[in-house]
C-alpha cells in the first residue's frame, strides 16, 4: 500500500495529540504505509502571520529539507497545509531556487479529507456515530484551500450519522493565533455566535478540520456549555469518539 | 463623537458590549449576502461567477497599470465636455480647491450626493467651519448620520445600526420633523424637506463610481433620486475623486458597475444611473452651468509606487468585504476610527494614515478570507495585511512604521529557534507543560498571567498530554500503526483475490 509522510502541527504535537492518534488510526486502519519524521517541529506559520518573515524563511527551508523526499505529505490541519502550498513560495518570491522547492512540495501536501477523497479516492473510511453532526468550515480549509465537500462526503458516509446544517457554517470561528488573545473581547463574540448556531442545529458533535478551531471551539463551549461536545474530523472517522 | 484608529481597542470593547446591535448587523449582513449571491447568479453558475469577478479584477489590473495615461486621457476628454480638472495632492488641498469654488460662486448651500472620499477628506466639517456655507446631505442614511454627527456605519447603508426609534428622535432633535415610528412617514417627511433643499441648493457635489477615461464622463450610481437632483439642480457640481477611480472606456465601466451593485445591494443595477458628460449646453434646459472634478491624490500615489502595495488600490467600494468579516459584523464602522471600516480601511488606511496608527487595523484580522473570496476587484486582502504586518516589524519609513519592539523581536527569536532545533523544542515544550498543567484543574487551565490572558477572558486551555504525539509515535503509535497497516492489507489483497474468483 503506498506510503504516506506524516505532517503533525506542532499544536497537535503538544496539545491535540488525540487528533495526531487518531490520524495515525485512520490512515493504518485504511491500509496506508505511515512514515513520521522526528525532527520535525513548526512549519512557522506563527511567525508568517506575526510578520517576522525573515524567522518564516528558516523555518520553510527546514520544513521543505525534511519533507522533500516524501511522495505524499498530509496533515489534519488546513491552515498548516495552506502555509506550505501558498505561504511558502510566497516567502521565497526572491530566492527562484528555494521556491520552486517549495512549489513543488506543496503539489505534494494535503490536508487530510483532501487527501482521502481526491488522492485515494476514498469517501466512505467505514466509520460509525449514533448521532447527528454538525460542521465547521474551518477558514483555511474552505477559502484558502477550497476544500467544501470533501469533509462533508466523508462524514456523510458514517455509519449512523446525519450530517445536519448549521447557520453560518462557513464564518470564521474567531480564533485567528494572535489574534484571540490580542483582541479577545471580539473573539469572544465571534466565536459565541457559532456556538449559538452550533446549538440551534442541534447536533451532537461539532465537527471540524483544524486545530486552531478546534482549540478555540473546545476552550469557549468548557466554559460555557461543558456538556456539548466539538471534534477533529480525524476522531470522527477513526472511530474515536 | 471624535474617532481615530488609535482608539480601536477601547472603541471596539464598547461597540461589542452592544448586543443587540450586533445580532442585528449580522441579520442583515445575512440577508444582504444573499441578495447578493442571488444578483451574482444572473452571471450564471459558481464558475461563471468567478469568471466575472476575474475579469472585473483584470479591468482593475489594467486600469492601475495604465493609471497615468488614463487619468491624462480622462482629463483631455473633460475639458473637452466643459468640464474643469483640478488635481490635490492631500486632503488639505482637496478641501481648499472646493473652498475656492465655494467662494467663486458665492455659495450658500450646497446638497450632496453620498461620498466616502468627500468623508475621506473631511470635507463638510472643514466647509461649514471655513465658510459657513450649509451642507445638505441627500441620501437619507448619510443625512441622518451626518445630523448625528457620526461617521457611516457601513459605506452602503450609513445608519443601519440605528433603531426606527433612535432615527425619529434624531430627526425631531435636529430638523424638527414630528416625531413618528412609521418608516413611510419618515421617508415622506424627508422627502419634502430635502427637496426644497435641492431645488435651492447653490452647489451639488457627489463622489465619482466611475470615471471614461475614453469619453471624459462620470458615472454614478445610486437609488434615491439624491444624486441625480444634486448633479442636474444647482448652478455649479463639483464631482470628487480619488485617482484610482478611472477606467479605459463604457465597456470596462459597465462590467465594473454590474459587479458592483450586485455586491453592494444585491441589485443588478441601481434605480439611477448618472452619466455626466459636462455642464448645461446652450441648447439644454438642465444641469449645472459649470461642472468640475477635483482628482485627489491624498497618499496613493506613494502606494502606487511599490508594485504590491498598489494593489489596495483595485477596490471599487461595494462594500461585499464587509459584510463578509466577522469582525466588522461584530463591532461596526466606528472602532475603525475613519470611514472607511473593514476589510477596506484594513487595507487603505495604512497606506494613507501610516502603519503606526492603523496598527489594531491590521493586526484585528483573522486572516479568514472572507472579503477575499467575494471581492470583485480583485483585492488580495490577506497579502496586503501580511505586508503590513511584515513592514511594521521590520519598520518602513515610507509609511510610518516603527520596528517592533525587542522584547516582541526576542519572543519570535526564541520560537524561531525551537523550530530549528528539535531538541530545543522539546525542552520548550516541557517547561510549558510543567507550567500550564501546574495550574490546571479537571483537565483545564481556566486563567494565566502575563501575554496570555487574553486567551481566558472567554475561555480555557486544556491541560497538555504527559506525552507529545512524537513521544507517543516512538512509544508504540508507529508499532501499532504498521501492524494496523498490514491488517488493511491482508484483508485489502483477500478481498481483491475473492473478487477476482
Amino acid at each position: 500500500m503506498s506510503k504516506v509522510s506524516l505532517f503533525i502541527p506542532c499544536a497537535v504535537d503538544a496539545v491535540m495529540v488525540a487528533v495526531g492518534e487518531a490520524t495515525v488510526r485512520l490512515l493504518a486502519r485504511l491500509g496506508f504505509d505511515l512514515e513520521y519524521h522526528e525532527e520535525q517541529t513548526c512549519c512557522g506559520q506563527p511567525t508568517i502571520t506575526a510578520g517576522h518573515l525573515d524567522l518564516a524563511r528558516e523555518a520553510a527551508r527546514r520544513f521543505i529539507r525534511i519533507f522533500e523526499p516524501d511522495e505524499v505529505v498530509v496533515s489534519p490541519s488546513g491552515s498548516c497545509v495552506s502555509t506550505i502550498r501558498h505561504e511558502y513560495p510566497r516567502l521565497f518570491a526572491d530566492e527562484p531556487e528555494w521556491q520552486q522547492r517549495a512549489q513543488q512540495l506543496g503539489q505534494r501536501v494535503y490536508e487530510l479529507s483532501e487527501f482521502l477523497v481526491n488522492v485515494a479516492h476514498i469517501e466512505d473510511v467505514n466509520a460509525r456515530f449514533d448521532g447527528k453532526l454538525a460542521y465547521h468550515q474551518s477558514c483555511h480549509v474552505l477559502r484558502a484551500l477550497g476544500i467544501e465537500h470533501q469533509p462533508q462526503i466523508l462524514l456523510q458516509n458514517v455509519k449512523g450519522a446525519e450530517l445536519v446544517p448549521m447557520n453560518l457554517a462557513h464564518e470564521c470561528c474567531g480564533f485567528g493565533g494572535q489574534f484571540s488573545i490580542k483582541y479577545p473581547y471580539i473573539s469572544e463574540a465571534i466565536v459565541g455566535d457559532k456556538i449559538k448556531n452550533f446549538l440551534a442545529s442541534e447536533a451532537d458533535v461539532l465537527v471540524l478540520s483544524d486545530p486552531g478551531c478546534l482549540l478555540n471551539i473546545s476552550g469557549y463551549l468548557h466554559r460555557h456549555h461543558p456538556e456539548r461536545q466539538v471534534r477533529h474530523l480525524a476522531e470522527v472517522l477513526a472511530g474515536s469518539i | 463623537m471624535k474617532l481615530r484608529p488609535e482608539d480601536f481597542q477601547s472603541v471596539a470593547r464598547e461597540e461589542v458590549a452592544k448586543t443587540a446591535q450586533r445580532d442585528f448587523v449580522v441579520m442583515v449582513a445575512g440577508v444582504f449576502n444573499y441578495l447578493c449571491d442571488t444578483a451574482m447568479g444572473a452571471y450564471g453558475d459558481k464558475v461563471a461567477q468567478e469568471e466575472a469577478r476575474s475579469m472585473g479584477a483584470q479591468i482593475r489590473e489594467n486600469s492601475l497599470h495604465h493609471l497615468p495615461e488614463l487619468l491624462e486621457e480622462f482629463e483631455r476628454n473633460a475639458i473637452r465636455n466643459g468640464i474643469q480638472v483640478l488635481w490635490a495632492t492631500d486632503a488639505e488641498e482637496a478641501c481648499q480647491l472646493v473652498k475656492g469654488l465655494v467662494e467663486k460662486h458665492q455659495v450658500k448651500t450646497i446638497t450632496k450626493g453620498k461620498s466616502m472620499i468627500s468623508e475621506e477628506i473631511g470635507l463638510n466639517h472643514f466647509l461649514e467651519e471655513e465658510t459657513g456655507v450649509k451642507i445638505y446631505e441627500g441620501d437619507l442614511g448619510e443625512f441622518i448620520v451626518q445630523q448625528r454627527g457620526t461617521i457611516p456605519f457601513h459605506i452602503v447603508g450609513p445608519a443601519i445600526n440605528l433603531t426606527i426609534q433612535e432615527i425619529a428622535s434624531i430627526l425631531q432633535q435636529h430638523i424638527d420633523m414630528p416625531y413618528t415610528e412609521i418608516a413611510t412617514e419618515i421617508v415622506g417627511y424627508m422627502r419634502t424637506f430635502l427637496r426644497e433643499k435641492f431645488e435651492k441648493a447653490d452647489m451639488g457635489i457627489t463622489g465619482v463610481n466611475q470615471a471614461v477615461a475614453s469619453t471624459g464622463s462620470l458615472i454614478l450610481v445610486e437609488n434615491e433620486g439624491n444624486i441625480r437632483w444634486t448633479t442636474s439642480a444647482p448652478r455649479v457640481h463639483v464631482a470628487l475623486m480619488s485617482i484610482e477611480k478611472v477606467c479605459a472606456n463604457y465597456a470596462d465601466a459597465f462590467h465594473l458597475l454590474g459587479l458592483l451593485t450586485r455586491n453592494c445591494t444585491g441589485q443588478a443595477i441601481t434605480s439611477y444611473v448618472s452619466i455626466l458628460n459636462g455642464p448645461r449646453r446652450d441648447d439644454e434646459e438642465d444641469g449645472p452651468e459649470a461642472m468640475y472634478v477635483v482628482i485627489i491624490d491624498n497618499g496613493r500615489s506613494v502606494a502606487y509606487q511599490d508594485p504590491h502595495l498598489k494593489e489596495a488600490l483595485r477596490c471599487i467600494r461595494c462594500g461585499r468585504c464587509g459584510i463578509q468579516c466577522p469582525i466588522y459584523l461584530r463591532i461596526g464602522a466606528y472602532p475603525y476610527g475613519w470611514c472607511y471600516p473593514g476589510p477596506m480601511g484594513n487595507v487603505i488606511a495604512p497606506l494613507i494614515m501610516g502603519l503606526d496608527r492603523t496598527r489594531d487595523l491590521y493586526e484585528a484580522c483573522t486572516l479568514c478570507g472572507g472579503c477575499q473570496s467575494v471581492c470583485p476587484g480583485g483585492m488580495p486582502h490577506l497579502d496586503l495585511i501580511a505586508r503590513y504586518r511584515h513592514m511594521k516589524v521590520t519598520g518602513d519609513k515610507r509609511f510610518g512604521g516603527t520596528r517592533v519592539s525587542i522584547k516582541e523581536r526576542v519572543v519570535f527569536e526564541l520560537l524561531a529557534r525551537g523550530m530549528q532545533n528539535p531538541a530545543l523544542y522539546n525542552s520548550g515544550l516541557k517547561v510549558a507543560r510543567r507550567y500550564i498543567n501546574r495550574r490546571s484543574q479537571e483537565g483545564y487551565v481556566t486563567s494565566l498571567p502575563g501575554p496570555m490572558s487574553g486567551w481566558f477572558v472567554c475561555r480555557d486551555f486544556p491541560q497538555l498530554p504527559e506525552k507529545s504525539f512524537r513521544e507517543r509515535w516512538r512509544e508504540d503509535l508507529q508499532r501499532e500503526a504498521t501492524q494496523m497497516a498490514s491488517t488493511a492489507a491482508v484483508k485489502q489483497e483477500a478481498a481483491a483475490h475473492s473478487e477476482e474468483e
